[in-house]
């Protein structure tokens, strides 16, 4: 699960000072916007915290700090993500801790 | 690590019989309830689950009525009861919209409607009244609706609650919706709502003393110290959602309406409470 | 440089003592455990846990004590804070560490610290 992430996260650490300001919106959109459907998707199992980074990221991106901004759409990428996975193990997961059952 | 998975697979063993015993029915699934909770606490008599906390430890309790004598949600109830006797525009009120005039009535909410298909909680029967007369929709967390909500529990004072589940898929799939919003972890921290309330009511979690399911809707609307005022069962939803770090649902929506459900499905037989005072 | 740094690690392994054990963290290291630790935003261990000279603390954990006699392998206690799932699924201790609640650094501060318990 935290490979592709991993491999997102090393990819932008060599990229970052290579490019610079150059690629960084268009680096900021796409993390952003995948951070968004992450989050989506999580359904009824959305956390606060992504919530917040989504939101912070986005004020970043609108003061200009594109790196800021990506930094923080990352970090919002993986708790989405990790929100996902507990919304598919809890809908079987659930059943194990109910009462008598 | 090994010692680990040997645990982890024998444990994996010991919960494979819960599963294929699921599809329990709900009145089921309220009498295992009920013979946890007495199991847990024998020392509690049934009725007194209501009290949420203070059922479980003498020095709140002893705390708490002390401070009955001049409940700080009077002044509400009593603008409830005014705002529930008052006619609207139309010159109806919202007594036209209930069984028994909206008298005594608390203890059949929520229920389901085979009509719409859906829950139908107390506050949201409330707007639904509102609109069919022409008025617009209270806000669902506080004041008004909390106040109207109230007034209309303490005209139910010591009903038992009488949830039915009807034979209707639909209905049955309604309340299986909420069992599985109160045992499914969420948030962050990874706490379902039986992970406090289950598993460990009678323990502190930090300064705070968790109640057990049984009872648990039974005294809203509440009067929270930490509010300053009323506020309504599916506020309370709310925030224990925030406290790990899960994103709340809008009250009264289909989630928190099963959640209401089934949970107060799992108190029948103890009586309607409300209003009353907590931290 | 590089050669040296190997050389050192060899040594340290052909001895069989880990690096960890001979760096030892400082002070500041364990503060910033113990902050972590009883911080509500961040560990919140007090929640459940009693320990150290914690106030209101909540009786749902055990008490954290003696954990250099109860782990002496500091690998397993990592585990156990990063996810405590693993070793009792219906476990109400957050994974501090899959969901990233902590960050790895951070659970190793907490470690430092737990071990002055
Ligand atoms: C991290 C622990 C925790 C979780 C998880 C949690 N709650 Fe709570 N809840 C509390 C605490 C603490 C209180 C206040 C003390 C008490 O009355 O239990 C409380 C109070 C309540 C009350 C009011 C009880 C009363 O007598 O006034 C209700 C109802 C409730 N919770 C429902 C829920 C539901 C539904 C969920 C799942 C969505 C949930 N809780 C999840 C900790 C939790
Ligand atoms: C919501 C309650 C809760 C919180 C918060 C919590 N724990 Fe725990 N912890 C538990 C429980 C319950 C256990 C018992 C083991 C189990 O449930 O599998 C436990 C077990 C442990 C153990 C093993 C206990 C032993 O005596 O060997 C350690 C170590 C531990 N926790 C550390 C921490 C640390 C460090 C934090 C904060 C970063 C923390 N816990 C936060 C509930 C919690």
């Amino acid at each position: 699960m935290n490979k592709p992430l991993l491999t997102v996260g090393l990819t932008l650490s060599l990229l970052v000072p290579l490019c610079a300001q150059a690629g960084a919106k268009e680096d900021f959109q796409k993390i952003y916007s995948d951070a968004k459907s992450a989050q989506k998707d999580a359904g009824d199992f959305k956390w606060t915290t992504t919530s917040s980074r989504l939101k912070a990221a986005e004020s970043a991106a609108e003061s200009g700090d594109y790196d800021k901004a990506k930094t923080l759409a990352a970090e919002a990428l993986k708790l989405a993500q990790e929100s996902v996975d507990q919304r598919k193990t809890q809908a079987e997961a659930w059943r194990k801790a109910v009462i008598g059952g | 690590m090994l010692k680990a998975k040997i645990i982890l697979v024998a444990m994996g063993v010991a919960l494979l019989a819960p599963q294929v015993l699921a599809g329990a029915t709900p009145e089921e699934d309220r009498k295992e309830t009920v013979e946890y909770f007495k199991q847990m606490f024998p020392e509690v008599p049934l009725k007194d689950f209501v009290n949420g906390q203070y059922a479980l430890n003498e020095d709140r309790r002893a705390q708490w009525q002390s401070l009955q004598d001049f409940p700080p949600y009077e002044f509400a109830v009593a603008e409830g009861k005014e705002m529930f006797e008052a006619p609207f525009a139309n010159g109806k009120t919202y007594g036209s919209c209930f069984e028994n005039g909206g008298i005594g009535v608390r203890q059949n909410y929520p229920y389901f409607d085979e009509g719409t298909k859906q829950v139908i909680t107390l506050e949201l029967a409330i707007n639904q009244c509102r609109e069919a007369n022409g008025e617009k929709p209270l806000k669902y967390k506080k004041g008004d609706i909390a106040s109207i909500s109230a007034y209309m529990a303490t005209t139910s004072e010591g009903e038992a609650f009488d949830i039915k589940v009807p034979d209707d898929p639909k209905a049955l799939a309604a309340y299986e919706d909420g069992k599985q919003f109160y045992y499914s972890r969420r948030g962050q921290l990874n706490f379902s709502c039986a992970s406090c309330h289950v598993q460990n009511p009678g323990k502190w979690i930090r300064a705070d003393l968790l109640s057990p399911t049984l009872g648990q809707p039974s005294s809203f609307p509440v009067h929270r110290s930490k509010w300053g005022e009323l506020g309504t069962l599916h506020r309370r939803f709310a925030g224990c959602n925030k406290n790990v770090r899960a994103e709340p649902l809008p009250a009264q929506s289909e989630e928190y309406r099963n959640l209401e459900y089934f949970l107060t499905y799992m108190s029948n037989g103890l009586p309607v409470v409300g209003p009353s005072t907590r931290p | 440089m590089r050669k040296g740094l190997i050389y050192v690690c060899l040594t340290t392994l052909a001895l069989g003592v880990a690096p960890v054990v001979l760096a030892g963290p400082s002070q500041a290291d364990i503060d910033r455990g113990k902050e972590l630790v009883f911080s509500r935003k961040d560990g919140n261990c007090l929640a459940c846990h009693k320990m150290d000279d914690g106030k209101l603390t909540g009786t749902i954990g055990p008490e954290l004590a003696d954990m250099n006699t109860r782990y002496p392998d500091r690998g397993i206690l990592f585990k156990r804070i990063w996810d405590e799932t693993q070793f009792n699924p219906q476990t109400v201790m957050p994974p501090f560490g899959r969901h990233s609640i902590l960050s790895k650094d951070q659970i190793n501060r907490v470690i430092d610290y737990l071990y002055t318990l």
